[in-house]
């Protein structure tokens, strides 16, 4: 992985409704980078933080038998930037 | 179908096997486990992959009881560092030392350096935690992981306030010969979050390939599982040849076939385990 600046990123996992996913589960992966397999997990309102070099992510998180993802991108320079991932009513 | 046993030779030895006998510095391996059928599945279609690591179809085992051996010496492990939780997974390979990959305790994207708490709980099984929790501390990486973030140095260990391997025992390691390697049958057992995270699962595979210093096997993983033994049989022993690190994306390209991958123990990271299960010891 690069040893480029690290931007900060706010993720929000959001159900239907808009409403805070409760400690979902999250995995990331990367076509730029090699990224281990860990998972995270948000907080009682669905957030979490996490610090990610430049480049193009996929994020997965999930809910019990939900699943949904988002992809996100770090630009270089970025210092920080949010992300949000709905799950779908369905 | 099972397989017949084959016979794995390695350059160098183990160290601290679980029935307390010293095993010899050269020994023949046993696999273990269950071939791997060839599948066909589709990728995610959305993003032409899936996060976890599943090659083909899904063939991991649950695991339990987890009360046996080896399952008693896998380790759950909550992660906690600023701003964010984790589970990863780890095993005994001493009396109070636990293996596990360096990003599990030190990781800048997601703990910003160390994390400040890990909790180990041998052999959880979803609420069930059937030998306790305990607080790991002492954490050391592999110094090529914590300064370049190196994937091929991702190891690291923690240190136990009890000596709870001498009454569940420990994994055995083995400095390996990666000529040794290709083809050979591996077993890989943890805690995958996209099957809840708090159980046990196991499934078994072929090495597929080798580089310089990483395995990449078709054993299906998943996140949660990061710093899972990668084991073998040998004796009526369960020894260590890498610590699970990275899904089919994370591995290396290059190998040219879809896998996941640990670093291996190659003999300098297997000796620097070892000082580090001696520094425990001593303690």
């Amino acid at each position: 992985m690069s040893k480029a600046p690290l931007a900060q990123i706010a993720i929000q996992c959001l159900g239907p409704g808009g409403i805070p996913v409760k400690e979902p589960s999250l995995a990331i992966d990367s076509p730029d980078h090699e990224m281990p397999e860990i998972a995270l997990f948000g907080d009682e309102e669905g957030k979490l933080t996490v610090r990610l070099y430049p480049g193009t992510y996929e994020l997965e998180a999930r809910d019990g038998d939900l699943i949904a993802r988002t992809r996100l991108k770090v630009n270089a320079g970025q210092t920080a930037a949010s992300a949000t991932i709905l799950f779908d009513a369905n | 179908m099972t397989e017949g046993l084959e016979t794995l030779r390695f350059r160098d030895g183990s160290t601290g096997d679980s029935s307390g006998s010293k095993a010899s510095k050269k020994q023949d391996l046993i696999k273990i486990g269950r071939s791997t059928p060839a599948s066909d599945a589709a990728p995610d279609a959305e993003f032409g992959f899936a996060v976890e690591s599943v090659i083909g179809v899904d063939q991991r085992a649950r695991i339990y009881p987890t009360l046996e051996t080896p399952w008693r010496m896998i380790t759950h492990l909550s992660l906690i560092g600023q701003g964010v939780r984790g589970t990863g997974t780890g095993f005994l390979v001493g009396p109070r030392t636990v293996l596990t990959a360096g990003h599990c305790l030190y990781y800048e994207p997601y703990f910003a350096g160390f994390a400040s708490r890990v909790e180990v709980s041998p052999g959880r099984d979803n609420v069930t935690k059937p030998f306790g929790t305990l607080e790991g501390a002492n954490f050391r990486v592999h110094p090529k992981w914590e300064r370049d973030a190196n994937p091929d140095f991702d190891l690291g260990c923690l240190t136990l306030p009890e000596p709870i391997g001498e009454e569940l025992g420990w994994f055995a390691l083995a400095a390996v010969d990666p000529n040794d390697l290709p083809g050979r049958f591996v077993n890989v057992a943890g805690y995958p979050t996209d099957l809840g995270g708090t159980e046990m699962y196991h499934h078994a595979g072929h090495i597929k390939a080798v580089s310089e210093r990483r395995i990449h096997y078709d054993v299906d993983t998943a996140p949660g599982q990061s710093g899972s033994p990668v084991f073998v049989e040998a004796e009526g022993e369960r020894v260590c040849l890498a610590v699970h690190a990275y899904g089919s994306r994370g591995s290396e390209l290059h190998v040219g076939v879809e896998s996941n991958s640990a670093p291996m123990l190659l003999q300098s990271t297997f000796d620097m385990i070892n000082a580090w299960i001696e520094e425990d010891n001593a303690a």
